[in-house]
């Protein structure tokens, strides 16, 4: 159970969303802001409102809009001139709603402030734009202060920019002070890209309490390398589960057993 | 000085580093006994050699063979490749740790110092040590051999530092036997030098073999030279200078001492006081006078080689503030201007010094490096500041020249400290005045630069910017809108801030932002000739802006740029990474003009020179073949007169450029340049030029051919090459169609009697009905015996007298024949003769460039036309124009943002770009471009059935596709997986698993289960099919793999066909028994085949073939009981002297091949052709079958062969 504002920091930004919401830390408008977000995050979205419901600010009246995944209203806060995080949370629901280039021009304005960073950087990645991500990561590096949300974003831009050592040390270093699956996803997939196979299997065995899509197409992937066939078979089979009917990563599927089958045909002689 | 830090690597406490004298590696030994490979330029780890025992003390990378040696607390040296990334032997003797190791550069000698107070001498050749030194009567901590002199030096803790004379041993190892005598010693237990047994001079120090602890009492002829005594408490580290007999030690005393020798002679020159701690290593700077040490105070300190003064302290933050971060270990690189040190937290690469020279390239090169010389392009010294004292420790960053007052203005740092501030000078260069010296002014800046003919700026700081004139009098001072990093020069009266996120062009006198452009951490901007665009130099990207600062491209790399040039004529920019020179063409496409040697500075191109700085500030000039870039813009620029003239009159060929057409849309131009005529077909096809399509088909004949044809034909209204098609496939229901539709009833009749000729009674009916011709109707009714009917058909078409004929001749009562009622109308005529000539329905993109290429010349009207039908995407391509196209293109105009957004995230997908620089079918399937991965699979190894392989694609597109999460809320971060030291294209799973899976399938084979032994073979031939490696050595496997699948695939199926014929078949029986035997198989399965053959041709008493395969049998197992058995028999059969009794087709002799489709031989001079995958034999008659073996490949397609290497 997180007991200080750092260690609900450290949680929420691993992915340990239940210690968030537990954390007893009352009288606190960031613990507040980040149990919203946890809630909001595990689709728990009544308990989310309540705890929302308690606040009139405009960052309250944005993380509204987030939990009911609203984009209207959005640009009459934006108007008003707020703060950082509320700026911060536009920009996510805007990116949610795949108006990342908005989502941009948003974050541009907010100085300073990590969770703006992550985002960028994660809309960056989305977009495949490794270098600008990489550029964020190094502008912040001065005064983000090893802070957890720093090292989380480094780490996902290190991934693809041919750095997997370092992100497997911040992938290890997060996992040994709060395990969760999230971290040892990371530290997964950054063994996978140094070719350590076996340690990534180990690795990978802290994600089986959840039921992700980033887990199962990774585990899949790493079976793949390793011809565990029989685990391949399985992750398949996981992944035709209804939960993930819209996930990217089953549609992509989808689409490319498609493009198969069409270029056979034409293709037949 | 200043030192610039390049990698930096976290790991437990390392204990020493060793560059690789080629590669970007560096090799870190590491306390916890592991050994690191580094990539430092990559910042990647590469691989980990595990073996020591115990903490790993001394590195040394060999600097021609590729191997290193490591040694440490398991008293062990040990030698490691390289290249296999293996231990390939152990040196074992010392008897306590042992803390360093080095090779000699020449001879191939180790020598290593101990903790058992010796320093031995180890031949890696024959891996037996050669000498032992003894004579320290402390730990030795260090031994090096001298670089030119056949000196060991060796220092130890017992505060002595000894030069060793090995010049004895050198010509010794030269002697023959040399190496037999060493065994003979080692054996013999004797105590001396090899050759030299006997007689001991007394007062020299010893070695030998076994003498560790031996004293002054035996003999050797490795006298020490001479022994430096002087510091205070132990010597940790000695380094020798290149060239000049200087020794530098390293002690636990804090200081350094620097020594000098002259034959057997040695004094102390210095001694090098400021550490506060033990010095742990020190090195002589390859190239300066400088010398570096570094400390367990956490500090590495150089110092001035000829006043001994300490030059620089420099301390890097702790990783961790708690923990130490003390220096173990420094190397400088042989090569390169880098260093390596190790430390507590891991181990750094860094250099001292900038190697970039300032320049400016226009209007003329003037460039000025750490010489201080200020030379021009044809090498000429302009201005000489390196005996000007206020240049002295001053390193030029920045030069910036103005041509009316031929004055130049030059940055430099002090560089003592990372805030320290810069300060520049006004240099005149006028001829006369060469001789005074010109004054620097030191004011403070971060940079100054020439704006006007008479003014320059200074940046004095990140939001304040100074104009001063020529007298360097301020007259103007402006407060600026971003925080300003670098600046850079712009037009007239305006300059460029370079900020960190943002690049601002800021009109000075007006004091206003005129444009802005958001690109981060712009290092250098560059100008093309005619002032329409900037390159903007970022680490790894370029971004080209229009002068307005409107994105027009980005480049990007992978690796660092080290500097852009644009083309003076061209609108092509020319620039430097690491290894090699590029281009970049306006809409973002790059390419490799060639290789460099060294890392160069790209100042002038200009067609086909290049004008280059080097590191040493020389400038050179380059040749380059810019035919590849002036062949795209020629494309992009529809310059189709260019396009010809260099497919004409260059070697412009490869499946780059033809990938590169086909997927820029100019499949018309990629067919001139394909002789493959599957290609040509689907190009032709493509581009819809069906004259070449049809000959190509022609000239290819298959059926699958022909239906591609067919299918463009029809799509374009073309039925006299739909008609060609038809006839070829005798077709001839299509091809009655056709002539039915275009009213061509003449050849419809032809048909019809072609049709009787060929007695084809439906086509005869067919016909008949399209021609409405009820006369041959019944009489094709009547001789179907089918009279009822063929009345009917008469009566109802009129023809009484056929019918009553009939009536008679069948007895057929007519009232059993009921006739429905007729429509009379009669024949409609032919509205509209289409068969004359082709009915276009579709307008094809048909462009004959060679034709072009004079249309263009001569009317421009033509050119205009043919622009148009150019595909779609050839419009965003025509922005990457310049100015000298001239006005009416308007470019800046024509640039949307959208276009552009589209383009970049084109050019940067991930997947799209393993596609683009990779022609291996793996990676295409990787980058789930499945199509284009056919064409490859199609045109490599002729696969025709791709269905089996589905599975197998899933597998490759999957395998190197994760996943994580990041923020909250929002979809997961894509990763991928990928393969090589430059981690660029994807891992393709399934040669690690090829060798498993090889030994599951024999396994099958062993307990008899054949089919799924087969079918295992074949799976892994389609994985075979499929694959990427990374060398030679795992090329050569795969092909060893798949020959071995072919050879089990082909036995086994004899074997099943064998197993399921009737029993009665005695004489087939028996011929696929002895066929069983042909296939090279492991010996164990050798011995199956050949029983199985044997059983079978002694039942049916075929006894002298039986006799063969016995003997046969006895080559593989000599000894075993069944072998005796077999020798029985054989002589049995032998002496039976009968004619066999089956006669097969079998040669005992010849060597013959087995068609796997028919299982018959094909002896050498029967006609063949070749499989592409396995290269399995065929019959001629089985071309174009799918292949037996694969079962998705297809029996004689021309192909070019599989390849496994990108």
């Amino acid at each position: 159970m997180a007991t200080t504002i750092l260690n609900v920091e450290q949680a929420f930004y691993t992915g340990d969303y239940t210690s968030v919401i537990n954390a007893e830390i009352n009288d606190n408008s960031r613990v507040r802001e980040l149990q919203a977000r946890a809630l909001i995050a595990t689709k728990r979205t009544e308990e989310a409102l309540e705890i929302i419901s308690q606040d009139e600010t405009s960052l309250h009246a944005a993380l509204r809009l987030y939990a009911e995944n609203k984009t209207e209203g959005l640009n009459e806060i934006l108007d008003s001139n707020p703060d950082n995080a509320t700026k911060h949370i536009i920009a996510l629901v805007f990116a949610i709603a795949g108006e990342y280039e908005k989502a941009l021009d948003i974050l541009s304005s907010c100085a300073q402030s990590l969770d703006a960073v992550f985002l960028k950087v994660h809309i960056y990645l989305l977009l495949n734009k490794v270098s600008a991500a990489q550029g964020e990561v190094d502008a912040a590096r001065s005064w983000a202060n090893d802070h957890v949300i720093f090292n989380v974003a480094e780490a996902l831009v290190c991934l693809r920019n041919n750095a997997a050592q370092k992100a497997f040390f911040i992938y290890e270093e997060n996992n040994s002070l709060n395990a969760t699956p999230s971290s040892s996803l990371g530290e997964a997939v950054s063994q996978t890209l140094l070719r350590r196979f076996p340690e990534a299997s180990e690795a990978i065995k802290g994600t089986s309490s959840w039921d992700n899509e980033a887990v199962l197409v990774s585990s899949l992937a790493l079976d793949l390398i390793q011809n565990n066939t029989s685990e391949v078979e399985e992750l398949r089979n996981s992944l035709k589960k209804s939960q993930y009917s819209d996930a990217a990563a089953v549609i992509d599927i989808k689409e490319k057993e498609a493009l198969f089958d069409e270029a056979v045909k034409k293709f037949k002689k | 000085m200043r030192m610039l830090t390049k990698f930096e690597s976290r790991s437990s406490r390392a204990k020493a580093v060793a560059f690789h004298p080629t590669r970007p590696w560096v090799l870190v030994a590491l306390y916890s006994s592991t050994i690191q490979l580094w990539d430092y330029r990559m910042g990647a780890i590469i691989d980990r050699f595990e073996g020591h025992k115990g903490p790993v003390r001394g590195l040394d990378v060999h600097p021609t063979q590729n191997m290193f040696v490591s040694c440490g607390d398991d008293q062990l040296l040990r030698v490691w490749s390289l290249s296999e990334r293996r231990l390939l032997f152990t040196l074992e003797g010392h008897q306590d740790y042992v803390r360093t190791a080095f090779f000699h550069k020449e001879l191939p000698w180790i020598v290593s110092a101990s903790d058992d107070q010796t320093v031995r001498i180890w031949d890696w050749q024959s891996r037996k040590e050669i000498a032992t030194l003894t004579g320290h009567n402390h730990w030795v901590s260090c031994a090096i051999f001298h670089p030119t002199e056949d000196l060991i030096i060796s220092t130890s803790l017992d505060t002595t530092v000894r030069a060793w004379d090995i010049s004895v041993l050198r010509r010794r190892y030269a002697a023959p036997g040399f190496l037999a005598d060493v065994d003979n010693i080692a054996r013999l237990g004797g105590a001396s030098v090899p050759g030299m047994p006997g007689s001991v001079p007394p007062g020299m120090s010893n070695f030998g073999p076994t003498s560790i602890f031996g004293d002054d009492m035996f003999n050797t002829e490795l006298t020490t030279k001479f022994i430096l005594e002087g510091h205070d408490r132990g010597v940790t580290w000695v380094a020798c200078h290149e060239t000049q007999p200087f020794i530098l030690t390293a002690s636990d005393d804090k200081t350094l001492k620097l020594w000098r020798f002259s034959g057997s002679v040695a004094w102390e020159v210095d001694t090098l006081r400021g550490h506060r701690d033990e010095v742990t290593a020190c090195a002589f700077h390859p190239f300066a006078d400088v010398v570096v040490s570094c400390s367990t105070d956490e500090t590495i300190r150089t110092w001035d080689l000829n006043t001994r003064s300490l030059i620089k302290t420099f301390q890097r933050e702790r990783v961790k503030a708690e923990s130490a971060d003390r220096y173990w270990a420094l190397r400088f690189h042989p090569k390169i201007n880098l260093a390596a040190a190790a430390l507590d937290t891991g181990a750094e690469v860094f250099k001292f010094e900038r190697e970039r020279p300032a320049y400016v390239a226009s209007p003329e090169l003037l460039f000025i490096g750490r010489d201080s010389v200020l030379k021009n392009a044809k090498n000429e010294t302009v201005v000489d500041l390196s005996k000007n004292d206020d240049f002295k420790s001053l390193e030029p960053l920045d030069l910036s020249f103005n041509s009316a007052e031929n004055t130049a203005l030059l940055t430099l740092t002090a560089g003592n400290t990372k805030d320290e501030r810069n300060s520049y000078a006004l240099i005149p260069l006028a001829k006369t005045r060469s001789s005074t010296a010109p004054t620097v002014t030191r004011s403070s800046c971060l940079q100054a630069l020439f704006i006007s003919r008479n003014r320059f700026c200074v940046l004095v700081n990140p939001t304040e910017l100074e104009i001063r004139d020529m007298e360097n009098k301020l007259t103007k001072s402006l407060t600026l809108p971003v925080e300003t990093k670098k600046i850079a020069p712009a037009m007239q009266g305006h300059v460029l801030l370079l900020a960190s996120n943002s690049v601002v062009l800021f009109d000075i006198q007006q004091r206003l932002v005129v444009a802005k452009l958001q690109v981060k951490n712009v290092k250098y901007a560059h100008w093309s000739p005619s002032g329409a665009h900037v390159a903007l130099v970022q680490k790894h990207d370029i971004t080209i802006a229009s002068k307005k600062l409107e994105k027009v491209a980005q480049v990007f790399e992978t690796i660092r740029i080290k500097s852009v040039c644009w083309d003076a004529v061209l609108p092509v920019l020319v620039y430097s990474t690491f290894s090699h020179l590029k281009y970049a063409l306006m809409n973002g496409d790059n390419g490799i003009l060639r290789t460099l040697d060294e890392t160069l500075y790209i100042v002038g191109s200009h067609s086909r020179n290049v004008t280059a700085l080097t590191r040493g500030s020389q400038a050179l000039k380059l040749d380059i073949d810019p035919t590849e870039y002036r062949f795209k813009l020629a494309l992009v620029s529809s310059n189709f007169a260019e396009v010809s003239k260099l497919i004409q009159n260059s070697s412009l060929v490869g499946q780059s450029i033809i990938s590169y057409l086909q997927k820029r849309g100019y499949p018309e131009i990629a067919l001139e340049f394909v002789q493959d005529p599957q290609t040509r077909l689907d190009l032709a096809v493509e581009s819809g030029n069906l004259k070449v399509a049809s000959e190509v088909a022609a000239q290819l004949q298959g059926p699958a051919y022909d239906e591609i044809l067919a299918t463009a034909a029809l799509e374009q209204g073309n039925h006299d090459i739909l008609e060609d098609v038809f006839l070829r496939q005798r077709d001839f229901d299509k091809l009655a169609f056709i002539y039915l539709v275009t009213g061509n009833r003449s050849r419809l009749q032809k048909l019809e009697q072609l049709a009787m000729q060929r007695d084809d009674a439906s086509l005869r009916f067919q016909t008949s009905l399209f021609l409405k011709s009820a006369e041959t109707r019944v009489q094709l009714l009547k001789d179907a015996r089918l009279a009822p009917l063929a009345y009917a058909l008469a009566k109802s078409n009129g023809l009484t007298d056929e019918a009553e004929q009939l009536l008679e001749e069948s007895e057929v009562n007519a009232d059993d024949v009921h006739i429905t009622t007729f429509d009379k109308t009669p024949t409609a005529a032919i509205a509209h003769e289409t068969w004359k000539e082709n009915w276009p329905v579709k307008t094809p993109t048909t462009v004959n460039i060679l034709d072009l290429a004079s249309l263009s010349i001569n009317d421009s009207t033509a050119t205009a036309e043919i622009t148009e039908s150019i595909p779609a995407d050839a419009e965003d391509l025509v922005l990457s124009g310049d100015e000298d196209l001239g006005d009416e293109w308007d470019l800046e105009e024509q640039l949307e943002e959208d276009d552009l957004e589209i383009d970049e995230s084109a050019v940067s997908s991930v997947t799209d770009e393993w596609v683009r620089i990779s022609s291996l079918p793996a990676d295409h399937i990787a980058a789930g471009s499945f199509e284009t991965a056919f064409q490859l699979l199609s045109r490599q190894i002729g696969v025709c059935k791709f269905d089996v392989l589905k599975e197998r694609f899933m597998d490759v597109y999957q395998a190197n596709k994760m996943a994580v999460s990041g923020h909250e809320s929002l979809p997961s971060v894509p990763v991928y997986v990928t393969r090589g030291p430059d981690n660029v294209l994807p891992y393709i799973p399934g040669f690690d698993q090829l060798q498993d899976r090889l030994n599951e399938a024999f396994a099958q084979v062993k307990s008899n289960q054949l089919e799924l032994a087969v079918d295992s073979f074949r799976s892994i031939l389609q994985t075979t099919a499929t694959i990427a490696v990374e060398n030679e050595q795992d090329d050569a496997q795969v092909h060893k793999v798949i020959e071995t699948c072919k050879n089990y695939i082909i036995a086994f199926s004899i074997e099943l066909k064998r197993r399921s014929l009737p029993s009665d078949d005695v004489k087939r029986n028996i011929e696929l028994a002895a066929y069983f035997t042909k296939p090279r198989l492991r010996n164990a399965h050798a011995i199956l085949a050949l029983r199985t053959a044997i059983v079978q041709a002694s039942n049916a008493k075929n006894y002298s073939l039986a006799s063969h395969f016995a003997s046969e049998y006895l080559k593989l197992d000599s000894s075993s009981a069944t072998a005796e058995k077999m020798r029985k028999n054989k002589s049995r059969w032998d002496s039976a002297k009968t004619m066999d009794a089956v006669d097969i087709n079998f040669d005992t002799v010849a060597e013959f091949d087995i068609d796997p489709i028919s299982l018959s031989p094909i002896y050498g001079n029967q006609p063949s052709v070749v499989e592409p995958l396995t290269g399995a034999k065929y019959h001629a008659s089985n071309n174009g079958e799918v292949c037996a073996i694969t079962g998705f490949t297809q029996v004689g397609a021309s192909a070019s062969g599989l390849r496994l290497r990108a």
